[in-house]
């Protein structure tokens, strides 16, 4: 008799949890856990440990299929209703996502449930671009503050973590997310045009300097990198490509003059570069900004498994590079060596997994497979282990 | 030796407080009688001016009459009269900052040191446009989303933002002080458990100048509201103080929904910087503009936006809500909406 996916999962899970370095979290006992099965993402939350070891014993006991921990510390978190935890404050966290609607890859339909290596890769651009002229260059955050992760399934997480951010509340968090979003934001408020006397249809371009902070010095700066570069100033303007012209475009921006070298269409070119400059966490990529807010909210625990992958929710070492990283293949949890026999439940396509490729697989044929894989597949049930 | 004209000035700083831990003084009838006026002034004006104090004795009284109303305050435990006094505390401690006296003095240093808060002188020459020849700060972004004013031009997506510190001029410095005052005195002060007769009366005659329970009178029908404005409601009834857009905001909705000026005055006469005249110019002001009701984008840039019921418009959350029936109903509504808050109570 076949077994049923849940308990066949679970047997793995719970093994791998027996073996492996115990999942943690600074302050692990102050933080609220959450635990799910087949059914549910979280059927019990409220959950509480005193150590990395006491909650890698009851993963192995329990074996859950997920693993939730709050972003918030808790006096006593283990505490119910909510009030009585009595909140002390919370990490910053981001859940950048790919929406599971869109794939990148432009091949027309959703590559989801599945993950293509195209969405992950659109995910952890926005995640690097989050990371690098974000986190680190505006609000002065340090790699070692920052920890970065798959997410398990779709996207990246990533957790600062800094003291003097745990209190801020709600509200503040929003504002941080707004200036990421550059919310409100447009370049008109940016660029102003003057007009010149005795020339009604011209009009001078007046903006921000490099040095000025904020949005606005934000994009002087940008711009100048990219005029300064003959690669990219032409796609600015073809003038540009001339050293003396982006110069002396370059001089004139120092000074707030943004039309020493007219250039068609000036707004238009610069407008978009502007909006390409905001981290447009809605459109491109689907960022629950929710998780950013609520500061009471639980969320799959790094480098635990997550149950509808079966993939590590992998923390990403510090010396490795965040912007190449390829959890699909760098963040199993099981091996690639073992085999086990599934059976498919739909039609499967071609699915590249740790280094490798497999070929897609018919509806209701049973095959050999590494474990891994087979995880995979039995995770996001579309295969039944036989 | 206490710097006592610091201490008048700023007489919650620890340094005031410290002083008078070491007097050992009992608080005395002069400085009750003394705190009584003070809180007396704060309630009806919702200010506190800045008195002349060349004089050690002059300064020592103005800190002992502070320290008589907490001590009140913790007597009485009314949230109203604390956050009042809270908003006229810092306000005035505002008013002497920009005084040229305690910039001399560098007091603004001193006593965002002692909140906690800190500012690093920022270059002047690389501040540019509107801030020329203002002196320029420096402040790291996590005090500066704690204490700057929840306002449009506060915003930090409006603000320069580098390497986690906020470039702000020397104006919003002192205004960021303030609120951080206020954060401070806004916290529970201990209860003081028995309090003696002279204290006790001057609460009895304090109470009379307490803003009247209106929620009977303005019959404001809660569940229609979408949940933006019911919390601006709520604050304004905890007395919690509310930023200048989210009363505008409010205040245009109240005007849609058909209350009279009176009755949109009574619903901000909890807020703890409650000032009759003002309000009511405003309220009449909103009105003669004739404003739109802020569109649920706008409130979200505004930070007032807490829901995301993402009707578009505050004024569409009851449609969106409950239905296209129930925005049909809402036109048949008598000008004021109508049913009582007992109603209210009775639905949920």
């Amino acid at each position: 008799m076949a077994v049923s996916p849940h308990y066949w999962l679970a047997e793995r899970f719970g093994a791998y949890y027996a073996r492996a370095q115990p999942p943690s979290l600074p302050r692990l006992e102050r933080r609220e856990f959450g635990f799910g099965g087949w059914e549910r993402k979280i059927e019990f939350r409220h959950l509480s440990f005193s150590s990395p070891i006491k909650l890698a014993e009851t993963l192995a006991k329990d074996k859950p299929l997920y693993v939730s921990a709050s972003s918030a510390y808790y006096e006593f978190p283990d505490a119910r209703p909510m009030v009585r935890k009595n909140w002390q404050g919370a990490d910053l966290v981001f859940d950048l996502d790919a929406p599971s609607d869109k794939c990148a890859s432009g091949r027309g339909m959703p590559c989801a449930p599945f993950t293509c290596s195209e969405c992950i890769h659109r995910v952890r651009e926005n995640m690097v671009r989050l990371v690098e002229d974000f986190l680190l260059a505006d609000f002065g955050l340090s790699r070692n503050e920052l920890q970065i992760g798959f997410s398990g399934s779709r996207g990246f997480h990533v957790r600062a973590y800094k003291k003097e951010m745990e209190p801020l509340g709600r509200d503040e968090r929003r504002e941080i997310v707004d200036y990421i979003e550059g919310s409100g934001l447009t370049v008109d408020q940016m660029l102003v045009q003057e007009p010149i006397a005795g020339h009604p249809n011209m009009y001078k371009l007046r903006g921000p300097t490099p040095n000025m902070g904020g949005y606005g010095g934000k994009f002087a700066k940008k711009v100048v990198a990219m005029v300064k570069d003959s690669a990219t100033a032409g796609t600015i303007s073809p003038k540009l490509k001339k050293k003396e012209n982006a110069e002396r475009f370059i001089a004139g921006v120092n000074e707030g003059r943004w039309s020493d070298v007219p250039i068609t269409h000036a707004l238009d070119v610069f407008k978009q570069l502007f909006e390409s400059m905001k981290l447009s966490v809605s459109n491109s990529v689907e960022t629950d900004v929710n998780v950013t807010f609520d500061t009471t909210k639980i969320l799959r625990m790094p480098d635990t498994i997550h149950g509808g992958s079966g993939i590590l929710a992998k923390t990403i070492p510090l010396g490795v590079d965040f912007s190449s990283y390829e959890p699909m293949h760098q963040a199993l949890a099981f091996s690639m060596d073992k085999a086990e026999s599934v059976k498919a439940l739909q039609a499967i396509p071609v699915i590249s997994l740790g280094n490798r490729t497999f070929d897609a697989i018919e509806k209701d044929k049973t095959v050999e497979l590494p474990t891994a894989y087979a995880v995979y597949l039995v995770c996001k049930k579309v295969a039944v282990p036989i | 030796m206490a710097d006592l004209r610091f201490c008048a000035h700023f007489p919650f700083s620890d340094e005031a407080r410290a002083w008078v831990r070491e007097q050992k003084l009992q608080l005395d009838v002069t400085a009750l009688t003394d705190a009584e006026s003070r809180l007396r002034k704060a309630f009806t004006s919702g200010e506190l001016k800045m008195e002349a104090g060349a004089l050690d004795s002059e300064n020592r009284l103005q800190v002992m009459s502070y320290a008589a109303s907490r001590l009140i305050l913790a007597a009485w435990g009314n949230r109203w009269a604390a956050r009042r006094m809270a908003v006229a505390e810092s306000k005035r401690a505002h008013e002497y900052l920009k005084s040229s006296e305690d910039k001399r003095a560098a007091y603004a240093d001193k006593l965002a040191k002692s909140l906690g808060l800190a500012f690093k002188s920022a270059d002047a020459s690389e501040a540019l446009g509107d801030e020329k020849s203002e002196s320029a700060y420096l402040i790291a972004f996590w005090d500066y989303l704690r204490f700057a004013p929840k306002d449009v031009h506060y915003k930090l997506v409006n603000g320069k933002l580098e390497k986690g510190w906020v470039r702000i001029s020397d104006h919003q410095r002192l205004r960021i002080i303030e609120e951080a005052v206020r954060k401070r005195l806004e916290e529970p002060i201990p209860p003081l458990k028995e309090p003696d007769a002279e204290v006790k009366r001057i609460i009895t005659r304090l109470e009379t100048l307490l803003p009247r329970e209106n929620l009977a009178v303005t019959k404001i029908e809660m569940k229609d509201f979408p949940p933006c404005m019911k919390k601006l409601i709520d604050d304004l009834r905890g007395s919690i103080n509310v930023p200048h857009l989210g009363r505008v905001a409010l205040a245009v909705y109240l005007i849609k929904a058909g209350l009279s000026d009176e009755q949109i005055a009574q619903v901000f006469s909890s807020a703890p910087d409650y000032n009759a005249e003002t309000t009511m110019y405003q309220i009449k002001y909103a009105r003669g503009k004739g404003y739109s009701v802020p569109s649920c984008a706008t409130m979200d840039t505004w930070g007032i936006c807490i829901a995301t019921c993402r009707c578009g418009s505050p004024v569409y959350y009851r449609e969106a809500k409950h239905g296209k029936a129930a925005a049909a109903s809402l036109g048949l509504r008598t000008p004021h909406m109508g049913v009582s808050e007992k109603s209210t109570q009775e639905d949920a």
